[in-house]
């Protein structure tokens, strides 16, 4: 019985660090943007997935090693696009904007 | 998915830029690879590759050569003639120690086709390590399904593993990739590795290659230490846990030039408190304190390449009543080094007559490598009135060459050197009182691969001779073949042999007050192991869902038989007469059904039999069943991750309690463990908290007769089950990486 209501209490905090995931998204100054980086290896995504992530307002990311392209969502509020190009050209990389996505809160 | 250390490079080359010629290097698992050599054919002015595995260097007129060399990894020619069309190439390397398949293949975007190893091989990386508290190699298996671990007795806090249901001596053990943790160490040195000191764990089942010797017979695992030239410049990690045990980790390395770097690993720890929880009057766990400090060399010459490695380590180890009425403590001390040199030798002729759909041309070349390795193991050892003391010197050398020739033939042949001195005293009055064995053991062997499309075969033979148990030869076989591009199938034969070290491996038992009894004429044991293994990958609403199904059956020729069972108040010793085996099913499903969480589930069933004083009976302590899951959560930007492991462990058999007036029942029931970790990261620290053992399921009174640690009854060797309760634990991790340039 005690192992059980352990093994409840596990998945609901799982389900729950997904879900508050999930509930960002209904942000609305949250803005996603394709860019394209001048990265070739995996050690170079690494870099770039440890250090922009914790870049202020970056709210989401992924990096396309194989397209040489990182899609971030960020929070407008908090910083933009030459900010994060700015990053990127900290880290060592090239970087400019592919495209942008209208804001996901005015998608529904 | 199954990696292993192959190396693939990817380059990629643009003519822009000046025209210079540049790329990367990188291994199987997408790791940078510094240090690698790279020139063009002929000539021997080249560049180095710089921590991101990048290199840049001119052209040179009508050379469309590029050498790339690096002591872990077998030199490679690569044609870039035709790649200046194409972006990006991918070439898959085998490394200069251990062997592996060679392939060579076009990377198409999107899709990186890379190949398995023909061994059934699991690594564990960094990523995987940190998901559970992994103080030290002991506790690195937490989340793995294969390999069981669990003390040997209520008493030392000696951890064994079990591979195949078997136990963790019929396993070789290999530190970068040379045998370790042998004879004297065996009981105590799961302990001896700390956990932030590696940097990856492969464990492969069945026989493995013979290059390595004759040692395994249920399978390999290897650690990998960090190195000086990919390793952060700093690293720091500090634990501790509700237990009273604190530790201090930390690691420095630094580049001296382009081609010479070097590191230094620290360890401390320490269990300051006294622990008994059940009240039965003795520690839960003993008590250790343990020192460990090492230093290892790394330098690229391009066509020579030298790794060194010494390491010192104590350990004091108290444990028994609370009251020091009845005491264990056992002292260590070891010391160890290795030399590894690797001289590449690259085929510099010209004939490269590619076909249109290969842009890439791998051409012969060949290395030379030679292993000195040297070991001193002292341990001194009470339990109660019983006094054990060991002394073991080890010595070992080991030259392999390997040549490929194209890329369907490989050749690996060499000749090895292991001297074994042991010394071991005891004081009991049932046994002579000293245990003196002198091995000297030069053997040689030769092994051929053979790779074509879907299918890698690989044979090998080698031939020892054993001072004192005289010459022996361990066939090996392996294939591995793709029926389809998403099912692979692996079938491995082969033989192992190893010598006994009765009172290293058993000296747990000393724990007990059952009487010791020795066969003088034990010889050597050896079993043939077979293997077969299903893995596919299955596309499942948009996601890879991979299963896993394998069998391995040890089939033992001669084994060493521990007989608990014909006299409870004693313990025999003797060689096998009749069956002994191990059968061992697994399946293990792999999925990641949401972005950031990753699922595992396994199940395994074992059937361990042997034959004890004439009847074929289930081997006593050993689970029937093993169930494993384990989820993973990470947040997408990867600040937070969740991990969580569940175990089912199956009940089993106990030795036979005495009939007329039982003291422990006569089977062990099942018990479930839980483990959980959260972990927050920052960009250069992090920190992780959780718990072991969540529920908190113990065994019940461990010891038998635990009132009178001096009478006939008194045993504490029969543990099936956590000694311990709930643990919680807090570590901090900081790294100082010399690649940021913030």
């Amino acid at each position: 019985m005690k192992t059980k209501y352990v093994l409840t209490t596990i998945l609901m905090v799982f389900a729950l660090s997904i879900n508050l995931q999930a509930q960002t998204k209904k942000d609305q100054s949250k803005k996603t943007v394709m860019f394209n980086v001048s990265m070739h290896c995996e050690s170079c995504q690494r870099k770039i997935e440890k250090n922009i992530a914790y870049e202020k307002g970056v709210k989401d990311m992924a990096v396309k090693l194989e397209d040489k392209t990182v899609t971030i969502k960020f929070d407008t509020l908090k910083t933009n696009e030459s900010k994060l190009i700015k990053a990127f050209n900290d880290l060592g990389y090239e970087a400019n904007v592919v495209k942008t996505e209208t804001p996901v809160g005015n998608r529904k | 998915m199954k990696k292993q250390l192959i190396l693939i490079l990817c380059i990629s080359i643009t003519t822009q830029l000046l025209s210079q010629v540049h790329g990367y290097v990188k291994d199987k698992l997408n790791e940078a690879i510094p240090g690698v050599y790279v020139r063009w054919a002929g000539n021997n002015d080249g560049v180095v590759t710089n921590a991101d595995g990048h290199f840049q260097l001119n052209p040179e007129q009508g050379n469309n050569l590029l050498v790339f060399s690096n002591v872990a990894y077998n030199s490679d020619t690569v044609d870039v003639s035709k790649s200046k069309q194409t972006n990006q190439l991918e070439i898959t390397l085998d490394d200069a120690i251990q062997l592996k398949e060679v392939t060579v293949t076009q990377q198409r975007l999107g899709k990186i086709k890379s190949r398995t190893a023909v061994f059934n091989v699991e690594t564990l990386n960094t990523h995987e390590l940190r998901k559970a508290a992994c103080c030290n190699l002991s506790e690195s298996f937490e989340t793995n399904a294969s390999v069981d671990v669990s003390y040997s007795d209520a008493a030392t806090g000696a951890k064994q593993i079990k591979l195949l249901g078997l136990s963790g001596t019929y396993v070789q053990m290999l530190t970068e990739n040379i045998p370790n943790l042998r004879g004297l160490s065996s009981a105590y040195g799961m302990g001896y590795i700390p956990g932030p000191w590696m940097e990856s764990i492969q464990i492969s089942k069945g026989t493995a290659s013979v290059k390595n010797g004759y040692e395994a017979i249920a399978g390999q695992i290897n650690v990998e230490y960090k190195k000086p030239q990919t390793s952060d410049k700093v690293s720091l990690n500090l634990f501790t846990n509700s237990t009273g045990r604190v530790e201090t980790n930390a690691d420095v390395a630094v580049k001296l030039s382009e081609k010479t770097a070097t590191s230094v690993l620290m360890h401390a720890s320490d269990e300051f408190m006294t622990l008994d929880d059940n009240r039965d009057g003795y520690m839960d766990l003993p008590k250790v304190k343990q020192y460990n400090l090492a230093n290892r060399w790394f330098y690229n010459s391009g066509g020579y390449i030298l790794q060194a490695f010494v390491r010192g380590l104590s350990e004091k180890r108290t444990g028994g009543r609370t009251d020091d009425s009845y005491k264990i403590g056992v002292n260590t001390e070891r010391y160890e080094f290795f030399v590894k040199n690797g001289f590449l030798f690259g085929d510099n002729d010209q004939h490269h007559n590619h076909s249109e759909n290969e842009p890439v041309e791998k051409h012969n070349q060949s290395s030379l490598g030679i292993i000195f390795n040297g070991t001193i193991h002292n341990q001194d050892a009470r339990y109660g009135l019983k006094q054990y003391d060991g002394h073991q010197s080890n010595l070992y050398a080991n030259l392999i060459y390997d040549a490929s020739i194209g890329t369907q033939h490989k050749i690996s042949t060499g000749a090895s050197f292991n001297m074994d001195v042991i010394n071991e005293n005891l004081n009991l009055n049932s046994l002579p009182g000293e245990f003196n064995r002198t091995e000297y053991i030069p053997g040689i062997f030769g092994e051929y691969t053979f790779t074509k499309d879907a299918l890698t075969a690989m044979a090998g033979l080698r031939v020892d001779n054993n001072s004192v148990y005289g010459t022996f030869i361990t066939p090996r076989f392996h294939v591995r073949y793709n029926i389809l591009d998403h099912v692979h199938l692996r079938a491995s034969a082969g033989k192992g042999y190893r010598s006994p070290n009765v009172l290293a491996e058993n000296n747990y038992l000393l724990a007990s007050n059952r009487s010791l009894h020795i066969a003088g004429d034990l010889k050597m044991e050896n079993a043939w192991n077979y293997g077969f293994t299903v893995h596919g990958f299955f596309p499942l609403f948009g996601k890879e869902l991979s299963l896993m199904g394998e069998w391995f059956y040890t089939d033992f020729n001669n084994q060493v038989v521990a007989d608990m069972d014909t006299n409870p108040h004693a313990v025999s010793f003797s060689n096998l007469r009749g069956k002994s085996y191990s059968s061992s099913f697994q399946i293990e499903a792999n999925i990641e059904p949401v972005r950031g969480l990753t699922a595992t589930f396994a199940h395994r069933i074992n059937d361990v039999k042997t034959t004890i004083n004439g009847n074929l009976r289930e081997k006593p302590l050993t689970n029937r069943s093993k169930s494993l899951a384990s989820l993973s959560y990470q947040t997408p930007l990867r600040k937070w991750q969740f991990d969580f492991t569940t175990q089912f462990n199956g009940g089993g058999r106990l030795p036979d309690p005495d009939p007329a007036h039982p003291l422990w029942e006569r089977e062990f029931k099942p018990f479930t463990i839980m483990n959980a970790q959260v972990t927050k990261n920052f960009k250069t620290w992090s920190v992780y908290g959780g718990a072991e053992n969540i529920t908190g399921f113990v065994q019940q009174n461990p010891i038998i007769d635990v009132q009178n640690p001096f009478g006939t009854d008194f045993d504490a060797s029969m543990v099936w089950g956590p000694m311990h309760g709930r643990t919680l634990y807090v570590g901090f991790r900081w790294a100082l990486t010399g690649k940021d340039k913030l």
